[in-house]
């Protein structure tokens, strides 16, 4: 197997607070490699958008981050801001959930993608306009000359998310952060920004990591799936495995907590939804043991409650799955849910 | 008694050039989860609200258990604000900040004068919180201390306190997690069963309205392009942006999901100030043929408990 291009190992982010530290992310490692989809899914507050801005040095003063992350093999964490700003879009482009608050409103379209530009090579005003014309061209916006005259708001959601999308390109990034990329948009319009997506892996190899709530969109996009609870990663697999056989109790309910669209039964002949009962736990008063123990409908003994459990190969599992409970069990039939 | 509860003709709300809601038809039955999809701006919060008289239509007529609300005066409103009763989005920014839960929850109790004394009011309070799971004993905290879930809770417990039959749920999972999201659902089938209400569910995600509805009214620009049984809607739809729109959602399942087609549509939703002529959908229609452009389709029987509008079904104008 090739190198990863990312490599993000032992990571940890607490934040400073009145009320102590939060500690939103406490040791997440994960590997991409190069023209590969990693889908780190979690809930609000499971720590998997911080750990993105994290390792691009996006976060603010109040934040202390440790652990490793190495784009290509160098060290991400503890650089200078100088030093990060040339590894952010040319080395790792980013597109946020919300075009609207990341474009600025008051900037054309072409002073925008120009600034992406330039910030990378020197370029003329003519081969800025024609580069950027190109750019929009291939995230699919038709008619692009004219287009890079207009401002965020002459344009919709979508089309403002290939704009995004266009800035992310602009350095040739090999890695590719989609932080809800797609979120804030229409079903038919998120169906648009999937396929362009793919189609762009495809022809720049960018590896690209899918972060996301969304169960639907990493089960149709992503080679392996990292799921976050209370800022760890609590069980990872690859993507077939990891839908078909969960293991850890937490991404079981989160999959039986899920309608299916096209199931043939009516509504009234379907069975209740999977719920796990309480709420993710407070960043500043973690439970001891697994986070997930006082949640969790499988099993909760006094081991659950004192002794954090590894992230460890599920048993019996041919390709590469690890949970990390004491009660990961990928042959349990699922519990409730639908007809999975 | 009418089996139909709910009923809009020819309903249209239009906010200047805005045609939000431009000519609907529909019929929601008593004791019936109508489901109401469509994306961003195609009217379906609008026509929700006008069902309630929450906004005014612009024409047409909006029928309450056989009553035209749209022509009701004071006290038809009041007797319709009573037995009607919607649940947001965002419980946090429908709920007063500065009243404590119990307050909110209770209000609608004073309005209707139901429920008189302060004893009784505290006691109904504190049942329609047990009734949707919320410990009564959290009456006296206020909305920020709450969960989006539990919010979403105290919201639908102020929705209830007037008992009424008819409740339009407004995207309300939308801003919630997934897990607290299949919480909210469960809860508010349960409770349709067991006070026999009628609900108009509007929201986006379609997968979540295929689990909680009997039937399904798919919206496009104003205009309800199919409706049917929740069933036929989804593995049997008639209208090609139906068709687009159940093919976009994603499932949760890998395998079936790499190879599920995806019908992707080109372009951008038309400005509802001016939507294309003849039928609304034919700029981004995959199946786009000969009368589109100047012919406006009807609602038109496409099998048992199914409709839609479209040519391909026969060539109608409005």
């Amino acid at each position: 197997m090739t190198a990863p291009v990312l490599a993000v190992d032992d990571l940890h982010v607490a934040f400073r607070t009145r009320r102590g530290p939060a500690r939103v992310v406490n040791g997440l490692s994960f590997e991409l490699h190069p023209g590969r989809t990693l889908a780190v899914v979690g809930e609000s507050g499971s720590g998997k958008s911080v750990s993105s801005l994290a390792l691009l040095g996006l976060l603010p003063g109040t934040a202390d981050v440790r652990g490793s992350a190495t784009f290509d093999g160098a060290e991400l964490i503890g650089r200078s801001e100088e030093e990060l700003r040339k590894v952010r879009g040319a080395g790792i482009g980013m597109v946020f959930q919300d075009p609207m608050t990341s474009l600025n409103p008051v900037l054309t379209v072409e002073r925008q993608i120009g600034e992406a530009l330039r910030a990378h090579e020197k370029v003329s005003d003519d081969g800025v306009r024609s580069r950027a014309a190109e750019l929009l061209t291939e995230v699919g916006i038709p008619d692009a000359k004219a287009r890079l005259r207009a401002y965020p708001h002459q344009l919709s959601g979508g089309m403002r998310q290939r704009v995004m999308i266009a800035i992310a390109l602009a350095g040739n990034p090999k890695v590719l952060v989609a932080d809800e990329a797609t979120t804030a948009l229409d079903v038919t319009v998120q169906a648009q920004i999937l396929e362009l997506i793919e189609r762009l892996q495809d022809e720049h190899g960018m590896g690209v990591v899918w972060i996301t709530h969304d169960l639907g969109v990493v089960a149709g996009i992503a080679d392996h799936v990292v799921v976050m609870y209370a800022g760890r990663c609590v069980e990872e697999g690859a993507v077939d495995e990891l839908f078909g056989r969960p293991a850890h109790p937490y991404t079981r309910g989160l999959l039986g907590a899920l309608p299916v669209v096209d199931d043939p039964r009516p509504a009234r002949a379907r069975e209740e939804l999977t719920t796990m009962p309480g709420l993710p736990p407070d960043p500043v008063e973690l439970p001891p043991g697994c986070a997930f123990h006082p949640r969790c409908p499988v099993r909760a003994d006094a081991r659950c409650a004192t002794e954090p459990p590894p992230l460890a190969p599920v048993p019996g599992s041919a390709v590469a799955h690890r949970a990390a409970s004491f009660y990961a069990d990928s042959a349990a039939p699922a519990d409730g849910g639908d007809a999975r | 008694m009418s089996d139909v509860l709910v009923r809009a003709s020819g309903l249209r709300v239009h906010f200047g050039d805005v045609r939000a809601v431009d000519g609907v038809d529909l019929e929601i039955r008593r004791g019936e989860t109508l489901g109401l999809v469509g994306e961003s701006g195609c009217g379906k919060s609008t026509l929700g609200n006008a069902l309630l008289r929450l906004v005014e239509p612009t024409d047409g007529t909006v029928e309450f258990d056989g009553a035209d609300v749209t022509a009701a005066g004071r006290r038809g409103l009041r007797e319709l604000r009573r037995r009607t009763a919607m649940i947001f989005q965002d419980p946090y920014a429908s709920l007063d900040p500065r009243r404590t839960v119990a307050e909110s929850i209770g209000e609608p109790l004073a309005i209707h004068k139901l429920h008189r004394g302060r004893a009784a009011r505290r006691a109904r309070v504190g049942e329609l919180m047990e009734v949707v799971g919320l410990d009564p004993r959290l009456g006296g905290r206020y909305p920020h201390e709450f969960s989006g879930g539990q919010r979403q809770r105290v919201g639908i417990a102020r929705a209830l306190a007037g008992e009424p039959d008819f409740v339009v749920c407004d995207e309300p999972i939308a801003s919630l997690d997934v897990s607290v999201q299949a919480q909210v659902v469960n809860l508010l089938v349960r409770l349709q069963r067991e006070f026999g209400l009628t609900y108009l569910f509007v929201s986006h995600d379609l997968a979540a309205v295929r689990q909680v509805a009997d039937r399904v009214a798919v919206m496009y620009l104003g205009r309800v392009v199919e409706l049917g049984a929740g069933t036929s809607v989804s593995s049997a739809p008639a209208h090609p942006y139906t068709e687009a729109l159940v093919s976009a959602v994603p499932v949760p399942e890998p395998e079936r999901e790499r190879s599920r087609r995806r019908i992707v549509l080109t372009g951008d939703v038309p400005s509802p100030a001016d939507p294309p002529s003849g039928c609304r959908f034919r700029t981004r229609c995959p199946k786009v043929f000969e009368p589109c452009p100047d012919h406006d389709p009807v609602l038109q029987p496409t099998g048992p408990e199914q409709a839609a509008a479209c040519h391909l079904h026969g060539v109608t104008d409005r």
